[in-house]
């Protein structure tokens, strides 16, 4: 057993210093039990997000029978509440959900931001859809699809909280006859096609 | 080093570093400064390290232990060699 040296003291310090360090850490972690995180609008005298697709730019028909569809979105919320002093970032996602005849639940994300700062938790305008929805087998238009907002509060230590509200309904438009000038099996949608009621 | 010193210098460093923690975790929760609570948090346990690490005398070594005198050795090599050798 070595003699009591200068080492021994500073090992002992600092694995102390490490247990203290993760205490804290927790204790961060545990205050944002006190929070509540519910979405709302960027527009104070709303009280709920919004978002809905504005124009259905592009809907084709693969060969392989499956469907691509990508959409223009007007997104307003708020998510700068969730974020505590222990949130690192807030990720926020839109997506949309259908049902067909093989599975009761398909869902993609068709846009998506993470923001650091608070200013950037509050989104409002016309956004492109950044990803496009491609169906496995099954095709998409005609049917009733339902819009999601998704969040996940990313914290600096501790617990992952995440959430999700359903915001909008609507029906994709159904696709037209099938163009004998195209190739076949392909068929395509006017693009840019207005949604009834929207500018 | 003495004994009392390392005694001391052990309950410092954890008086430190508990302090420090708690003094660091209120500054964060009160301010909304994760960073901040972080770095205040490093510098305590600085500061601690630094009072509690290094030998210092006018700390540490108040309480020496009082070791005996020691006897001279004279012919005592000398008998227990003769002890072996019969």
């Amino acid at each position: 057993m070595s003699a009591h040296n200068g080492w021994l003291r500073a090992n002992a310090l600092f694995s102390l210093a490490v247990v203290a360090l993760s205490v804290i850490a927790a204790c961060a972690s545990f205050t944002d039990r006190f929070t509540q995180c519910q979405p709302r609008s960027s527009i104070p005298t709303l009280s709920e997000p919004k978002i809905s697709i504005v124009s259905h730019d592009k809907i084709v028909r693969r060969k392989d029978g499956s469907d691509e569809l990508h959409v223009t979105l007007d997104i307003d919320y708020d998510l700068s509440h969730c974020a505590t002093w222990n949130t690192r970032a807030v990720h926020a996602q839109v997506t949309i959900g259908y049902e067909t005849e093989r599975r009761l639940s398909n869902e993609a994300t068709v846009w998506d931001r993470t923001a650091t700062t608070k200013q950037d938790m509050r989104v409002s305008g016309r956004f492109p859809g950044k990803y496009g929805v491609r169906t496995v087998d099954e095709g998409i238009s005609g049917r009733a699809v339902e819009l999601k907002l998704r969040w996940a509060v990313l914290p600096r230590s501790g617990k992952m909280w995440r959430g999700v509200q359903s915001v909008w309904n609507s029906t994709i438009p159904a696709m037209e006859e099938e163009n004998p000038d195209l190739e076949p099996g392909q068929r395509r949608m006017i693009k840019q096609t207005r949604t009834p009621g929207m500018p | 080093m003495d004994f009392a010193g390392q005694r001391l210098s052990e309950r410092l460093s954890a008086i430190g570093v508990g302090v420090g923690a708690a003094v660091s975790f209120a500054y964060g929760y009160t301010r909304g400064d994760y960073d901040g609570m972080i770095r205040l948090f490093f510098a305590s346990v600085l500061v601690t390290g630094f009072i509690t690490i290094p030998a210092w005398p006018f700390l540490y070594a108040r309480n020496p232990v009082r070791w005996r005198e020691s006897k001279p050795r004279a012919n005592n090599g000398e008998k227990r060699r003769k002890k072996r050798r019969g």
